[in-house]
Protein backbone atom coordinates (compact mmCIF):
# COMPACT_ATOMS: atom_id res chain seq x y z
CA UNK A 1 0.00 0.00 0.00
CA UNK A 2 0.70 3.67 0.10
CA UNK A 3 2.02 6.25 2.72
CA UNK A 4 -0.40 7.73 4.66
CA UNK A 5 -0.52 11.62 3.79
CA UNK A 6 -0.68 10.96 0.08
CA UNK A 7 -3.28 7.92 0.95
CA UNK A 8 -5.61 10.50 2.43
CA UNK A 9 -5.27 12.85 -0.22
CA UNK A 10 -5.69 10.45 -3.41
CA UNK A 11 -9.03 9.29 -1.28
CA UNK A 12 -10.17 13.00 -1.11
CA UNK A 13 -9.08 13.31 -4.49
CA UNK A 14 -11.34 10.21 -5.65
CA UNK A 15 -14.26 11.26 -4.03
CA UNK A 16 -14.07 14.50 -6.29
CA UNK A 17 -13.41 12.84 -9.07
CA UNK A 18 -16.39 11.14 -8.38
CA UNK A 19 -18.87 13.54 -8.08
CA UNK A 20 -17.62 15.69 -11.08
CA UNK A 21 -18.86 12.28 -12.67
CA UNK A 22 -21.97 12.24 -11.08
CA UNK A 23 -22.62 16.25 -12.18
CA UNK A 24 -21.26 15.31 -15.83
CA UNK A 25 -23.80 12.23 -16.10
CA UNK A 26 -26.70 14.21 -14.80
CA UNK A 27 -26.02 17.79 -16.72
CA UNK A 28 -24.03 16.35 -19.97
CA UNK A 29 -27.04 14.61 -21.85
CA UNK A 30 -28.30 17.99 -21.05
CA UNK A 31 -25.78 20.48 -22.12
CA UNK A 32 -25.78 18.25 -25.30
CA UNK A 33 -28.75 19.30 -26.01
CA UNK A 34 -27.85 23.16 -26.85
CA UNK A 35 -26.11 22.81 -30.34
CA UNK A 36 -27.66 23.56 -33.25
CA UNK A 37 -31.10 23.85 -31.20
CA UNK A 38 -33.87 26.80 -31.82
CA UNK A 39 -33.79 29.70 -29.84
CA UNK A 40 -34.40 30.17 -26.66
CA UNK A 41 -38.06 30.02 -25.47
CA UNK A 42 -38.20 32.39 -22.71
CA UNK A 43 -36.06 31.48 -19.57
CA UNK A 44 -39.02 29.72 -16.87
CA UNK A 45 -39.95 27.35 -20.02
CA UNK A 46 -36.22 26.52 -20.58
CA UNK A 47 -35.81 26.01 -16.83
CA UNK A 48 -38.85 23.90 -16.32
CA UNK A 49 -37.62 21.84 -19.67
CA UNK A 50 -34.02 21.67 -18.11
CA UNK A 51 -34.75 20.57 -14.40
CA UNK A 52 -37.22 17.98 -16.23
CA UNK A 53 -34.29 16.64 -18.22
CA UNK A 54 -31.85 17.02 -15.13
CA UNK A 55 -34.25 15.51 -12.46
CA UNK A 56 -34.88 12.15 -15.31
CA UNK A 57 -31.17 12.12 -15.18
CA UNK A 58 -30.55 12.38 -11.35
CA UNK A 59 -33.21 9.40 -11.02
CA UNK A 60 -31.34 7.37 -13.04
CA UNK A 61 -28.01 7.65 -11.51
CA UNK A 62 -29.78 6.72 -8.32
CA UNK A 63 -30.06 3.39 -9.83
CA UNK A 64 -25.80 3.14 -10.23
CA UNK A 65 -25.49 4.33 -7.20
CA UNK A 66 -27.11 1.09 -5.70
CA UNK A 67 -25.17 -1.40 -8.12
CA UNK A 68 -22.75 -1.42 -5.78
CA UNK A 69 -20.08 -1.11 -8.04
CA UNK A 70 -17.02 -1.02 -5.94
CA UNK A 71 -14.30 1.94 -7.38
CA UNK A 72 -17.09 4.19 -6.96
CA UNK A 73 -18.32 3.45 -3.71
CA UNK A 74 -14.79 2.92 -2.15
CA UNK A 75 -13.71 6.36 -1.81
CA UNK A 76 -16.69 7.10 0.28
CA UNK A 77 -17.86 3.76 2.09
CA UNK A 78 -20.93 2.09 0.68
CA UNK A 79 -23.47 3.08 4.25
CA UNK A 80 -21.92 6.87 2.72
CA UNK A 81 -23.06 5.54 -0.72
CA UNK A 82 -26.42 5.01 0.62
CA UNK A 83 -26.84 7.25 2.58
CA UNK A 84 -26.41 9.95 -0.28
CA UNK A 85 -28.98 7.86 -2.47
CA UNK A 86 -31.44 8.33 -0.12
CA UNK A 87 -31.05 11.85 0.57
CA UNK A 88 -30.66 12.26 -3.20
CA UNK A 89 -34.03 11.23 -3.99
CA UNK A 90 -35.68 13.67 -2.10
CA UNK A 91 -33.65 16.24 -3.68
CA UNK A 92 -34.13 14.77 -7.47
CA UNK A 93 -38.14 14.32 -6.35
CA UNK A 94 -38.37 18.30 -5.56
CA UNK A 95 -36.68 18.73 -8.92
CA UNK A 96 -39.30 16.95 -10.72
CA UNK A 97 -42.03 18.42 -8.84
CA UNK A 98 -40.53 21.52 -9.77
CA UNK A 99 -40.48 20.84 -13.68
CA UNK A 100 -44.32 20.17 -13.26
CA UNK A 101 -45.15 23.38 -10.36
CA UNK A 102 -43.22 25.64 -12.77
CA UNK A 103 -45.49 24.64 -15.94
CA UNK A 104 -49.14 24.51 -13.76
CA UNK A 105 -47.92 27.90 -12.72
CA UNK A 106 -46.16 29.43 -15.73
CA UNK A 107 -47.57 27.90 -18.67
CA UNK A 108 -51.05 25.89 -17.19
CA UNK A 109 -52.47 25.54 -20.77
CA UNK A 110 -49.38 23.25 -21.81
CA UNK A 111 -50.50 20.61 -18.91
CA UNK A 112 -53.85 20.25 -20.54
CA UNK A 113 -56.87 17.80 -19.09
CA UNK A 114 -55.20 15.24 -16.43
CA UNK A 115 -57.92 13.05 -17.41
CA UNK A 116 -56.48 9.86 -18.60
CA UNK A 117 -58.92 9.22 -21.31
CA UNK A 118 -58.42 12.75 -22.85
CA UNK A 119 -54.92 13.23 -22.26
CA UNK A 120 -52.17 12.34 -24.20
CA UNK A 121 -50.30 8.86 -23.51
CA UNK A 122 -47.40 10.42 -22.47
CA UNK A 123 -48.77 13.11 -20.50
CA UNK A 124 -50.36 11.08 -18.08
CA UNK A 125 -47.10 9.11 -18.20
CA UNK A 126 -45.47 11.77 -16.77
CA UNK A 127 -48.43 12.37 -14.04
CA UNK A 128 -48.05 8.92 -12.80
CA UNK A 129 -44.16 8.46 -13.03
CA UNK A 130 -44.58 11.78 -10.66
CA UNK A 131 -46.62 10.13 -8.05
CA UNK A 132 -44.87 6.50 -8.12
CA UNK A 133 -41.28 8.36 -7.61
CA UNK A 134 -43.04 10.18 -4.41
CA UNK A 135 -44.21 6.67 -3.41
CA UNK A 136 -41.37 5.42 -3.70
CA UNK A 137 -39.49 8.20 -1.71
CA UNK A 138 -42.07 8.13 0.55
CA UNK A 139 -42.31 4.06 1.60
CA UNK A 140 -38.16 4.50 2.38
CA UNK A 141 -38.32 6.94 4.43
CA UNK A 142 -41.54 5.59 6.33
CA UNK A 143 -39.93 1.96 6.14
CA UNK A 144 -39.21 0.96 9.71
CA UNK A 145 -41.97 3.37 10.78
CA UNK A 146 -44.98 1.84 8.75
CA UNK A 147 -42.79 -1.97 9.73
CA UNK A 148 -42.62 -2.38 5.84
CA UNK A 149 -41.02 -6.13 6.07
CA UNK A 150 -36.95 -5.35 4.46
CA UNK A 151 -37.40 -8.11 1.73
CA UNK A 152 -40.84 -7.11 0.77
CA UNK A 153 -40.54 -3.45 0.67
CA UNK A 154 -37.19 -4.07 -1.47
CA UNK A 155 -39.19 -5.82 -4.25
CA UNK A 156 -41.85 -3.36 -4.11
CA UNK A 157 -38.95 -0.51 -4.52
CA UNK A 158 -37.19 -1.94 -7.10
CA UNK A 159 -39.86 -2.91 -9.42
CA UNK A 160 -41.70 1.01 -8.55
CA UNK A 161 -38.98 2.90 -9.06
CA UNK A 162 -38.21 0.88 -12.49
CA UNK A 163 -41.80 1.32 -13.70
CA UNK A 164 -41.47 4.93 -12.97
CA UNK A 165 -38.55 5.84 -14.75
CA UNK A 166 -39.76 3.83 -17.78
CA UNK A 167 -42.88 6.12 -17.42
CA UNK A 168 -40.78 8.88 -17.22
CA UNK A 169 -38.53 8.13 -20.20
CA UNK A 170 -42.15 7.52 -22.25
CA UNK A 171 -42.91 11.04 -21.15
CA UNK A 172 -39.56 12.33 -22.42
CA UNK A 173 -39.83 10.71 -25.75
CA UNK A 174 -43.35 12.37 -26.23
CA UNK A 175 -42.83 15.60 -24.90
CA UNK A 176 -39.33 16.34 -25.56
CA UNK A 177 -39.18 18.95 -27.64
CA UNK A 178 -35.41 19.61 -27.37
CA UNK A 179 -35.08 16.40 -29.08
CA UNK A 180 -35.12 18.23 -32.43
CA UNK A 181 -32.69 16.78 -34.14
CA UNK A 182 -32.03 12.87 -34.78
CA UNK A 183 -28.36 12.46 -32.79
CA UNK A 184 -30.32 14.21 -29.63
CA UNK A 185 -33.20 11.58 -29.94
CA UNK A 186 -29.97 9.47 -30.27
CA UNK A 187 -28.53 10.33 -27.67
CA UNK A 188 -31.14 10.48 -24.77
CA UNK A 189 -32.40 6.35 -26.47
CA UNK A 190 -28.29 5.51 -25.30
CA UNK A 191 -28.96 7.36 -22.44
CA UNK A 192 -32.30 5.68 -21.45
CA UNK A 193 -31.10 2.28 -22.48
CA UNK A 194 -27.83 2.49 -20.10
CA UNK A 195 -30.04 2.72 -17.32
CA UNK A 196 -32.20 -0.72 -18.47
CA UNK A 197 -29.42 -2.03 -19.30
CA UNK A 198 -28.00 -1.38 -15.84
CA UNK A 199 -31.28 -2.82 -14.13
CA UNK A 200 -30.60 -5.62 -16.05
CA UNK A 201 -26.71 -5.92 -15.19
CA UNK A 202 -28.02 -5.64 -11.43
CA UNK A 203 -31.31 -7.99 -11.32
CA UNK A 204 -30.29 -10.37 -13.78
CA UNK A 205 -26.67 -10.60 -14.48
CA UNK A 206 -25.08 -10.48 -10.98
CA UNK A 207 -27.61 -12.81 -9.42
CA UNK A 208 -26.90 -14.91 -12.30
CA UNK A 209 -23.06 -14.81 -11.51
CA UNK A 210 -24.08 -15.27 -7.56
CA UNK A 211 -26.43 -18.62 -8.74
CA UNK A 212 -23.35 -20.09 -10.20
CA UNK A 213 -21.28 -19.30 -7.32
CA UNK A 214 -22.71 -21.74 -4.36
CA UNK A 215 -21.48 -21.71 -1.16
CA UNK A 216 -22.63 -24.12 1.50
CA UNK A 217 -23.46 -23.72 5.08
CA UNK A 218 -20.71 -26.24 7.29
CA UNK A 219 -21.48 -24.90 10.65
CA UNK A 220 -24.44 -23.03 12.81
CA UNK A 221 -22.88 -22.11 15.77
CA UNK A 222 -24.50 -19.92 19.13
CA UNK A 223 -22.46 -17.20 20.89
CA UNK A 224 -23.32 -15.57 23.93
CA UNK A 225 -26.27 -12.80 23.53
CA UNK A 226 -28.57 -14.16 20.83
CA UNK A 227 -25.67 -14.21 18.41
CA UNK A 228 -25.47 -17.32 15.55
CA UNK A 229 -22.15 -17.38 13.58
CA UNK A 230 -22.40 -19.45 10.11
CA UNK A 231 -19.65 -20.63 8.80
CA UNK A 232 -19.46 -20.91 4.90
CA UNK A 233 -17.22 -22.80 2.22
CA UNK A 234 -17.16 -22.45 -1.03
CA UNK A 235 -18.29 -24.88 -3.11
CA UNK A 236 -16.26 -24.63 -5.74
CA UNK A 237 -12.65 -24.18 -3.25
CA UNK A 238 -11.89 -21.13 -4.45
CA UNK A 239 -11.82 -18.73 -1.29
CA UNK A 240 -12.86 -15.26 -0.86
CA UNK A 241 -10.35 -12.75 -1.30
CA UNK A 242 -11.17 -9.53 1.19
CA UNK A 243 -10.04 -7.29 3.96
CA UNK A 244 -10.60 -7.67 7.51
CA UNK A 245 -14.00 -5.50 8.26
CA UNK A 246 -15.41 -5.69 4.74
CA UNK A 247 -18.77 -7.27 4.64
CA UNK A 248 -20.84 -9.42 2.44
CA UNK A 249 -24.61 -9.73 0.81
CA UNK A 250 -25.53 -12.70 1.83
CA UNK A 251 -28.67 -14.92 0.53
CA UNK A 252 -29.90 -17.80 2.48
CA UNK A 253 -33.10 -20.07 1.72
CA UNK A 254 -33.81 -18.43 -1.22
CA UNK A 255 -32.52 -17.67 -4.97
CA UNK A 256 -29.91 -14.84 -5.53
CA UNK A 257 -33.02 -13.17 -8.22
CA UNK A 258 -35.53 -13.24 -5.43
CA UNK A 259 -33.40 -9.85 -4.03
CA UNK A 260 -33.31 -11.47 -0.46
CA UNK A 261 -30.35 -10.82 0.36
CA UNK A 262 -28.85 -9.50 3.56
CA UNK A 263 -25.68 -7.54 4.42
CA UNK A 264 -23.40 -8.95 7.00
CA UNK A 265 -20.23 -7.82 8.14
CA UNK A 266 -17.57 -10.87 7.50
CA UNK A 267 -16.31 -11.68 11.01
CA UNK A 268 -13.34 -14.30 10.48
CA UNK A 269 -9.96 -13.86 9.20
CA UNK A 270 -8.96 -12.49 6.00
CA UNK A 271 -6.42 -14.98 5.84
CA UNK A 272 -8.72 -17.87 5.82
CA UNK A 273 -10.96 -17.23 2.68
CA UNK A 274 -11.79 -20.88 1.83
CA UNK A 275 -13.61 -20.60 5.34
CA UNK A 276 -15.71 -17.71 5.94
CA UNK A 277 -18.05 -16.69 8.87
CA UNK A 278 -20.56 -14.32 9.46
CA UNK A 279 -21.84 -13.70 13.10
CA UNK A 280 -25.84 -12.51 13.01
CA UNK A 281 -27.58 -11.21 16.11
CA UNK A 282 -31.16 -12.05 16.36
CA UNK A 283 -32.94 -8.72 16.01
CA UNK A 284 -35.24 -9.04 13.28
CA UNK A 285 -37.49 -10.97 10.43
CA UNK A 286 -34.55 -12.28 8.44
CA UNK A 287 -31.69 -12.18 11.40
CA UNK A 288 -34.28 -13.98 13.85
CA UNK A 289 -34.34 -17.31 11.16
CA UNK A 290 -31.19 -17.93 11.17
CA UNK A 291 -30.82 -20.43 14.12
CA UNK A 292 -32.86 -22.90 11.71
CA UNK A 293 -30.38 -22.54 9.58
CA UNK A 294 -28.74 -26.56 9.02
CA UNK A 295 -25.51 -27.37 7.90
CA UNK A 296 -24.98 -28.66 4.16
CA UNK A 297 -27.49 -25.69 2.87
CA UNK A 298 -26.65 -23.27 0.32
CA UNK A 299 -25.97 -19.96 0.36
CA UNK A 300 -25.09 -17.15 -1.65
CA UNK A 301 -23.12 -14.42 -1.42
CA UNK A 302 -22.11 -11.26 -3.08
CA UNK A 303 -18.78 -9.88 -1.60
CA UNK A 304 -16.43 -8.47 -0.39
CA UNK A 305 -18.20 -4.73 -0.04
CA UNK A 306 -16.84 -1.30 2.52
CA UNK A 307 -13.95 0.12 3.39
CA UNK A 308 -14.34 -0.34 7.26
CA UNK A 309 -10.79 -2.25 7.15
CA UNK A 310 -7.73 -2.20 8.87
CA UNK A 311 -5.92 -2.23 5.54
CA UNK A 312 -7.17 0.46 4.85
CA UNK A 313 -4.79 2.19 7.09
CA UNK A 314 -1.69 -0.48 7.41
CA UNK A 315 0.69 2.55 8.47
CA UNK A 316 -1.07 2.75 11.51
CA UNK A 317 1.18 2.74 15.37
CA UNK A 318 -1.09 0.95 16.71
CA UNK A 319 -5.15 0.18 15.93
CA UNK A 320 -7.91 0.87 18.67
CA UNK A 321 -11.47 -0.60 18.01
CA UNK A 322 -14.74 0.99 19.73
CA UNK A 323 -17.48 -1.97 19.36
CA UNK A 324 -21.58 -1.65 20.70
CA UNK A 325 -23.08 -5.16 20.90
CA UNK A 326 -22.96 -7.45 17.52
CA UNK A 327 -20.76 -4.16 16.13
CA UNK A 328 -18.10 -6.56 17.28
CA UNK A 329 -18.59 -8.82 14.11
CA UNK A 330 -15.84 -6.70 11.52
CA UNK A 331 -13.59 -5.98 14.65
CA UNK A 332 -13.74 -9.80 15.41
CA UNK A 333 -12.77 -10.34 11.32
CA UNK A 334 -9.97 -7.44 12.20
CA UNK A 335 -8.40 -9.26 15.44
CA UNK A 336 -8.55 -12.38 14.12
CA UNK A 337 -6.48 -11.31 11.06
CA UNK A 338 -4.05 -9.41 13.07
CA UNK A 339 -3.29 -12.99 15.26
CA UNK A 340 -3.29 -14.53 12.24
CA UNK A 341 -0.59 -12.28 10.51
CA UNK A 342 1.75 -12.25 14.07
CA UNK A 343 0.90 -8.59 14.00
CA UNK A 344 2.82 -7.44 17.84
CA UNK A 345 1.71 -3.45 16.98
CA UNK A 346 -0.29 -2.23 20.39
CA UNK A 347 -3.95 -2.60 19.75
CA UNK A 348 -7.36 -1.25 22.10
CA UNK A 349 -10.44 -2.56 22.15
CA UNK A 350 -13.62 -1.05 24.30
CA UNK A 351 -16.22 -3.13 24.15
CA UNK A 352 -19.84 -1.87 25.10
CA UNK A 353 -22.70 -4.34 25.73
CA UNK A 354 -25.72 -4.67 28.72
CA UNK A 355 -24.81 -7.65 30.90
CA UNK A 356 -21.69 -9.76 30.99
CA UNK A 357 -23.31 -12.79 30.67
CA UNK A 358 -24.34 -11.48 27.04
CA UNK A 359 -20.88 -10.04 25.66
CA UNK A 360 -20.23 -12.28 22.35
CA UNK A 361 -16.68 -13.56 22.13
CA UNK A 362 -15.73 -12.81 24.96
CA UNK A 363 -13.90 -16.31 25.63
CA UNK A 364 -12.26 -15.80 21.96
CA UNK A 365 -11.10 -12.35 22.94
CA UNK A 366 -9.46 -13.50 26.30
CA UNK A 367 -7.63 -16.57 24.29
CA UNK A 368 -6.89 -13.46 21.66
CA UNK A 369 -4.72 -11.44 24.53
CA UNK A 370 -2.38 -14.28 24.42
CA UNK A 371 -2.10 -14.12 20.90
CA UNK A 372 -2.16 -9.81 20.25
CA UNK A 373 -0.60 -7.12 22.17
CA UNK A 374 -4.44 -6.55 22.98
CA UNK A 375 -5.78 -4.77 25.98
CA UNK A 376 -9.73 -4.99 26.19
CA UNK A 377 -11.67 -2.65 28.03
CA UNK A 378 -15.21 -3.85 28.72
CA UNK A 379 -17.52 -1.63 29.30
CA UNK A 380 -21.31 -2.37 30.95
CA UNK A 381 -24.70 -0.42 31.27
CA UNK A 382 -25.90 -3.01 33.69
CA UNK A 383 -23.15 -4.41 35.84
CA UNK A 384 -23.46 -7.33 38.72
CA UNK A 385 -22.57 -5.28 42.12
CA UNK A 386 -19.11 -7.03 42.00
CA UNK A 387 -17.93 -5.74 38.46
CA UNK A 388 -14.69 -3.69 38.84
CA UNK A 389 -14.61 -2.64 35.10
CA UNK A 390 -15.94 0.01 33.31
CA UNK A 391 -19.24 1.35 33.53
CA UNK A 392 -21.95 2.60 31.52
CA UNK A 393 -21.26 4.46 27.46
CA UNK A 394 -17.24 4.52 26.14
CA UNK A 395 -17.44 8.17 26.89
CA UNK A 396 -14.34 10.65 27.01
CA UNK A 397 -13.29 9.63 29.73
CA UNK A 398 -13.45 5.72 29.10
CA UNK A 399 -10.99 6.27 25.94
CA UNK A 400 -8.45 8.98 27.82
CA UNK A 401 -7.84 6.34 30.71
CA UNK A 402 -7.29 3.26 28.30
CA UNK A 403 -5.55 4.63 25.31
CA UNK A 404 -1.62 5.30 25.21
CA UNK A 405 0.15 8.52 25.18
CA UNK A 406 0.98 7.88 21.44
CA UNK A 407 -2.85 7.63 20.67
CA UNK A 408 -2.64 9.97 17.86
CA UNK A 409 -0.71 7.98 15.78
CA UNK A 410 -3.51 5.06 16.34
CA UNK A 411 -6.12 4.48 13.57
CA UNK A 412 -9.81 3.75 15.13
CA UNK A 413 -12.47 1.74 14.32
CA UNK A 414 -15.86 2.36 15.24
CA UNK A 415 -18.76 0.07 15.04
CA UNK A 416 -21.89 0.29 16.82
CA UNK A 417 -25.26 2.03 17.66
CA UNK A 418 -25.57 5.14 15.92
CA UNK A 419 -25.74 7.29 18.88
CA UNK A 420 -22.73 5.56 19.86
CA UNK A 421 -20.76 6.19 16.63
CA UNK A 422 -21.63 9.71 16.98
CA UNK A 423 -20.31 10.66 20.36
CA UNK A 424 -17.47 8.27 19.94
CA UNK A 425 -16.19 10.51 16.84
CA UNK A 426 -16.75 13.58 18.58
CA UNK A 427 -14.62 12.28 22.10
CA UNK A 428 -12.06 11.11 20.02
CA UNK A 429 -11.45 14.55 18.29
CA UNK A 430 -11.61 15.81 21.83
CA UNK A 431 -8.59 13.49 22.61
CA UNK A 432 -6.76 15.19 19.49
CA UNK A 433 -6.85 11.94 16.88
CA UNK A 434 -7.67 13.55 13.95
CA UNK A 435 -10.32 13.07 12.16
CA UNK A 436 -8.65 11.10 8.90
CA UNK A 437 -7.84 8.25 11.62
CA UNK A 438 -11.50 7.81 12.41
CA UNK A 439 -12.92 5.05 10.47
CA UNK A 440 -16.61 4.23 11.43
CA UNK A 441 -19.54 2.00 9.86
CA UNK A 442 -22.82 2.83 10.31
CA UNK A 443 -24.44 0.31 11.36
CA UNK A 444 -28.41 0.34 10.50
CA UNK A 445 -27.73 1.58 6.93
CA UNK A 446 -30.51 -0.33 4.86
CA UNK B 1 -19.70 16.05 11.52
CA UNK B 2 -20.78 12.57 11.48
CA UNK B 3 -20.53 10.37 8.25
CA UNK B 4 -24.24 10.51 8.14
CA UNK B 5 -24.83 14.57 7.59
CA UNK B 6 -22.04 14.71 5.62
CA UNK B 7 -23.75 12.52 3.17
CA UNK B 8 -27.07 14.48 3.56
CA UNK B 9 -25.20 17.56 3.16
CA UNK B 10 -23.38 16.52 -0.13
CA UNK B 11 -26.51 15.24 -1.28
CA UNK B 12 -27.74 18.72 -0.92
CA UNK B 13 -25.11 20.54 -2.24
CA UNK B 14 -25.21 18.10 -5.44
CA UNK B 15 -28.59 18.55 -5.83
CA UNK B 16 -28.33 22.46 -5.74
CA UNK B 17 -25.44 22.43 -7.93
CA UNK B 18 -27.88 20.42 -10.77
CA UNK B 19 -30.51 23.09 -10.18
CA UNK B 20 -27.83 25.96 -10.78
CA UNK B 21 -26.68 23.90 -14.05
CA UNK B 22 -30.39 23.64 -15.47
CA UNK B 23 -30.75 27.56 -14.51
CA UNK B 24 -27.77 27.89 -16.11
CA UNK B 25 -29.19 25.94 -18.80
CA UNK B 26 -31.74 28.09 -19.65
CA UNK B 27 -29.91 31.33 -19.57
CA UNK B 28 -27.65 30.57 -22.15
CA UNK B 29 -30.69 29.55 -24.25
CA UNK B 30 -32.18 32.65 -23.60
CA UNK B 31 -28.84 35.04 -24.23
CA UNK B 32 -29.45 38.05 -26.37
CA UNK B 33 -28.74 39.29 -28.85
CA UNK B 34 -30.88 36.00 -30.13
CA UNK B 35 -34.29 37.48 -30.78
CA UNK B 36 -37.29 35.40 -28.98
CA UNK B 37 -39.50 33.94 -31.06
CA UNK B 38 -42.91 32.91 -31.08
CA UNK B 39 -45.26 33.04 -28.34
CA UNK B 40 -42.62 34.10 -25.59
CA UNK B 41 -42.45 37.64 -27.59
CA UNK B 42 -46.10 37.48 -26.74
CA UNK B 43 -47.45 41.26 -27.02
CA UNK B 44 -50.43 40.05 -28.47
CA UNK B 45 -51.75 38.51 -25.20
CA UNK B 46 -53.83 41.94 -24.62
CA UNK B 47 -55.24 41.25 -28.01
CA UNK B 48 -59.18 40.27 -27.50
CA UNK B 49 -60.42 37.21 -28.56
CA UNK B 50 -62.98 35.03 -28.50
CA UNK B 51 -62.76 33.15 -25.31
CA UNK B 52 -65.01 30.02 -26.84
CA UNK B 53 -62.27 29.77 -29.48
CA UNK B 54 -59.94 29.77 -27.06
CA UNK B 55 -61.08 27.68 -24.32
CA UNK B 56 -61.73 24.80 -27.56
CA UNK B 57 -58.45 25.32 -28.05
CA UNK B 58 -57.30 24.36 -24.84
CA UNK B 59 -59.86 21.65 -24.45
CA UNK B 60 -58.82 20.00 -27.27
CA UNK B 61 -55.24 19.44 -26.11
CA UNK B 62 -53.77 21.84 -28.53
CA UNK B 63 -51.69 24.01 -26.38
CA UNK B 64 -49.88 21.05 -25.10
CA UNK B 65 -47.62 21.73 -27.92
CA UNK B 66 -48.61 25.01 -29.75
CA UNK B 67 -48.90 28.07 -27.96
CA UNK B 68 -51.14 31.10 -29.07
CA UNK B 69 -51.25 34.91 -27.99
CA UNK B 70 -48.40 33.72 -25.51
CA UNK B 71 -50.32 30.93 -23.72
CA UNK B 72 -49.52 27.30 -24.37
CA UNK B 73 -46.05 25.58 -25.26
CA UNK B 74 -44.01 27.90 -26.81
CA UNK B 75 -42.02 25.47 -28.93
CA UNK B 76 -44.50 25.85 -32.08
CA UNK B 77 -46.30 28.86 -32.19
CA UNK B 78 -49.33 29.57 -33.96
CA UNK B 79 -49.04 33.07 -34.18
CA UNK B 80 -50.24 34.36 -37.71
CA UNK B 81 -51.22 31.44 -38.61
CA UNK B 82 -54.64 32.45 -39.63
CA UNK B 83 -53.12 35.12 -41.79
CA UNK B 84 -51.09 32.53 -43.69
CA UNK B 85 -53.32 29.34 -44.29
CA UNK B 86 -56.73 29.91 -45.48
CA UNK B 87 -59.55 28.18 -43.72
CA UNK B 88 -59.69 24.97 -45.67
CA UNK B 89 -56.14 24.46 -44.88
CA UNK B 90 -56.28 25.27 -41.83
CA UNK B 91 -59.19 22.55 -41.12
CA UNK B 92 -56.84 19.82 -42.78
CA UNK B 93 -54.07 21.24 -40.33
CA UNK B 94 -55.41 21.20 -37.28
CA UNK B 95 -57.85 17.84 -37.73
CA UNK B 96 -55.35 15.87 -39.85
CA UNK B 97 -57.11 15.37 -42.57
CA UNK B 98 -56.31 14.60 -46.16
CA UNK B 99 -52.64 14.85 -47.26
CA UNK B 100 -52.24 17.16 -44.42
CA UNK B 101 -52.77 13.87 -42.05
CA UNK B 102 -48.57 12.29 -43.25
CA UNK B 103 -47.28 15.59 -42.02
CA UNK B 104 -47.76 13.97 -38.04
CA UNK B 105 -46.18 11.39 -36.40
CA UNK B 106 -49.68 8.73 -36.41
CA UNK B 107 -49.93 9.52 -32.46
CA UNK B 108 -50.63 13.37 -33.47
CA UNK B 109 -52.27 12.27 -36.36
CA UNK B 110 -54.95 10.68 -34.41
CA UNK B 111 -55.55 13.06 -31.26
CA UNK B 112 -56.40 15.72 -34.00
CA UNK B 113 -58.41 13.83 -36.56
CA UNK B 114 -60.25 13.02 -33.08
CA UNK B 115 -61.24 16.64 -32.38
CA UNK B 116 -62.23 17.20 -35.91
CA UNK B 117 -66.34 16.32 -34.67
CA UNK B 118 -66.21 17.93 -31.53
CA UNK B 119 -69.30 20.29 -31.01
CA UNK B 120 -66.89 23.27 -30.69
CA UNK B 121 -64.49 22.07 -33.52
CA UNK B 122 -65.82 25.38 -35.58
CA UNK B 123 -64.81 27.64 -32.46
CA UNK B 124 -61.63 26.08 -32.64
CA UNK B 125 -61.09 26.82 -36.47
CA UNK B 126 -62.74 30.69 -35.97
CA UNK B 127 -59.86 31.34 -33.27
CA UNK B 128 -56.96 29.80 -35.14
CA UNK B 129 -58.28 32.40 -37.79
CA UNK B 130 -58.21 34.68 -35.59
CA UNK B 131 -54.42 34.52 -35.50
CA UNK B 132 -52.96 36.97 -37.51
Amino acid sequence: MTSPAPRTHRTALEALLWLAVYLLAVTVPLFALLPGSAPGLGFTWDFAMALGYAGLAMLGVQFALTARFRRATAPFGIDIVYYFHRYLAVFALAVIAGHYAMLRAMHPDVLGSADPSSAPGHMTAGRVALVLFALVVGIALLRKRIDLEYDRWRFVHALLATAAFGLALWHLHGAGRFLDAAWKQWLWGVYGAFWVALIFYVRVLRPAHATAHPWTVTEVRPERGQVWTLALEPRSGTPLRFAPGQFAWLTLRASPFAMREHPFSIASSAERGQRIEVSIKALGDFTSTIRDIKPGETAWIDAPYGTFSIDDAPEAAGYAFVAGGIGIGPVMSMLRTLADRGDRRPLVLFYGNRVWDRVAFREELDELRTRLNLHIVHALLEPAADWTGERGFVTEDVLMRHLPIERHRFHCFLCGPTPMTRSVERALGALGIPAAHVHSEIFDWV
Amino acid sequence: MTRQSRARWLAFATALLVVLLAALFAWVRNLPPEPRTGAAAAPKASVSRDETGRAAFVRAGCSGCHSADGRGNPALPLDGVGARLDRETLRNAAFALGDAAKRFPPAVAERKRASANDADAEALLAYLQQLK
